[in-house]
């Protein structure tokens, strides 16, 4: 499944800054060695280059869906090996790899509020998936940029497990000064994170449980959320450059 | 007892040899080895090797597991096993499952059986506390919390687990599955790889599909599950727009049970905001018809647990409209909307 998401990905790699999934897994490592799953592509690209990305998609026979912000395409997942096929027996639901990929400056629904990744501010990793081909070396944000975009985001139990990971490695202070120097989004950050803490901190929370299943320690990646917090609360902050 | 009574009775507390089998029960030789025969082609037994002896055991599944579980507690409760496995008790007792509380003739209607058959199956349940009177005239009787009760539900009813929900993102590759503590028994004993009870640290390795069970109680349907979902943040912000999207979901039968659990305000607020994030995902005359039957003389919270992070700003119009004080994260419900549609 992911050797077809990667596949897609590949024909455009070189336009757009992958972000989402496959980003936080080029970042991250966790301690059991099960990779972060992920099927679809989320990337942002410069407004020049979204009509190739576009053109490239439906020349991949993508089906084009309507989209208010950015582009969105999905195909069907078809599994080719033997073991894939008997895995799509058990799954039973269908499976699309979907791609989304936005401008740099995504926009809230409000339309007002955005958060804005900087095409200078990525860096070059490689992903590999869990299938056999080879890895694919793709531009994805630093992880300050990654994880200043999700403490911003809904707190559900996905988004809390990519900022709690992301929060074990990404430097806080530049953390803290990308978001207060975009736009209004500390406003949104600082009244997400408490609900990104207090969920995550729930016995029986999803986000957690996943966590500890993939040999992470909750409480450290908590550390990590809560010095953000306090360090935007306390203010004084450089501004990004 | 019959003779394939006896041996899984005696099979289910070890293993034993066909000699041993033959010294403790009173049947010949030959009848014994064409129950085993029979036994063994229905892959409840099966033959082991210690050393140099030849055992007879229970099979490894589920099946035999628990017929063996049936079998002891109901002759502990001095309840003969070959009665459970009568067709017109099984009939019976279904009938009695399904329906909660039922007099002798809607039973004896019910399984087809004669009515005196019924009587005798009712009064002999009656008297093994398998089942309670409540009524006198006409006779009406329900299933009691019976251990036997519980076991024969686990063997008879396949309705207790439900994979509501699956998610095609996962980490790694995970559904979400809610059951009835029986059908999560049966699980556990078929899977022993990737699964997680929801409160519970199982130490198991991660296989994928990771399934998260989620345990509960009574009958697991979408509309259950739903109104379970709707009251936690994962829920609002996923499981119900799942079970929505997968068409899962009979409003009808939703409205009614929000109604008995004052639920409708929350359950109608909720399909209000979905449909104006995605109109089609919700059809206005069901907006409606909950709006119909809002209760303005309470105001429930919705999320309670959520009310520590305050409000918004966009609450108002929903809360003036629906009666409720809102404490969900907008963002949650946007983002989970976006994944399915």
């Amino acid at each position: 499944m992911e050797d077809q998401s990667v596949d897609t990905l590949e024909h455009i790699a070189e336009h757009i800054i992958v972000i989402g999934g496959w980003a936080v897994r080029a970042w991250a490592r966790p301690p059991r060695g099960l990779m972060r799953y992920t099927i679809d592509i989320d990337g942002v690209a410069e407004e020049s280059k979204m009509g190739q990305v576009e053109s490239i998609l439906q020349e991949q026979h993508l089906r084009r869906e309507q989209a208010e912000w950015g582009l969105r395409f999905r195909k069907d997942y078809v599994p080719q090996s033997q073991e894939a096929k008997g895995f799509m027996k058990t799954w039973k639901d269908p499976l699309e790899v979907r791609v989304e990929i936005s401008p740099t400056r995504m926009y809230e629904a409000d339309g007002e509020h955005f958060f804005e990744f900087e095409p200078h501010e990525t860096i070059r990793r490689e992903i590999r998936s869990r299938g056999s081909r080879q890895p694919l070396s793709v531009k994805v944000p630093t992880s300050q940029y990654l994880m200043a975009n999700k403490v911003g985001l809904g707190a559900d139990y996905k988004n809390r497990y990519d900022a709690a990971i992301l929060a074990l490695q990404a430097d806080l202070e530049q953390v803290a000064s990308i978001i207060v120097s975009t736009d209004k989004w500390k406003d949104i950050v600082i009244r997400q994170l408490p609900r990104f803490l207090g969920r995550t901190r729930q016995p029986t929370d999803l986000a957690a449980t996943l966590l500890e299943e993939n040999g992470y320690r909750t409480s450290s990646c908590l550390k990590g959320l809560a010095q953000l917090k306090k360090l935007l609360e306390e203010g004084d902050l450089p501004q990004a450059s | 007892m019959k003779a394939r009574e006896e041996l899984l009775l005696l099979l289910g507390t070890g293993p034993k040899s066909f000699s041993e089998l033959r010294e403790s029960l009173q049947y010949s030789k030959g009848h014994l080895s064409n129950e085993l025969s029979t036994l063994e082609q229905e892959g409840l037994v099966r033959k082991i090797r210690r050393g140099k002896n030849l055992l007879l055991t229970l099979e490894d599944n589920y099946d035999a597991h628990k017929l063996g579980e049936l079998y002891m507690a109901a002759v502990t409760h001095g309840i003969d096993p070959a009665r459970l496995e009568a067709d017109c008790f099984r009939k019976a007792w279904l009938h009695l499952k399904n329906s909660g509380e039922s007099t002798l003739r809607e039973v004896a209607s019910s399984s087809g059986c004669s009515y005196s058959t019924t009587y005798s199956i009712i009064t002999d349940m009656l008297k093994r506390g398998l089942a309670e009177k409540t009524r006198g005239k006409p006779l009406t009787v329900r299933l009691t919390l019976h251990e036997v009760n519980r076991l024969l539900a686990n063997l008879w009813i396949q309705e207790g687990l439900n994979i509501v929900s699956s998610y095609t993102s996962g980490y790694p590759l995970m559904r979400t599955v809610w059951g009835t503590p029986g059908a999560i028994e049966e699980k556990l004993f078929k899977k022993a790889r990737g699964l997680v009870v929801e409160g519970v640290r199982l130490r198991r390795k991660v296989e994928e599909p990771l399934e998260f069970v989620i345990p509960i109680e009574g009958k697991v349907d979408a509309e259950e599950v739903f109104l379970r979902e709707i009251q936690t943040p994962n829920g609002v912000e996923e499981t119900c727009i799942h079970l929505i999207t997968e068409g899962k979901v009979r409003y009808d039968e939703l409205l009614r049970r929000a109604s008995e659990r004052g639920l409708v305000n929350v359950v109608g607020c909720y399909l209000d905001i979905l449909r104006s994030i995605h109109t089609d995902l919700i059809p206005r005359e069901t907006v409606e018809t909950f709006q119909r039957q809002v209760d303005t003389s309470h105001v429930p919270q919705f999320l309670a647990e959520e009310a520590k992070y305050g409000k918004e700003g966009w609450e108002a119009e929903f809360e003036g409209k629906w009666s409720v004080d809102l404490y969900l994260d907008l963002r949650g419900i946007r983002h989970g909307i976006r994944s399915v549609t």
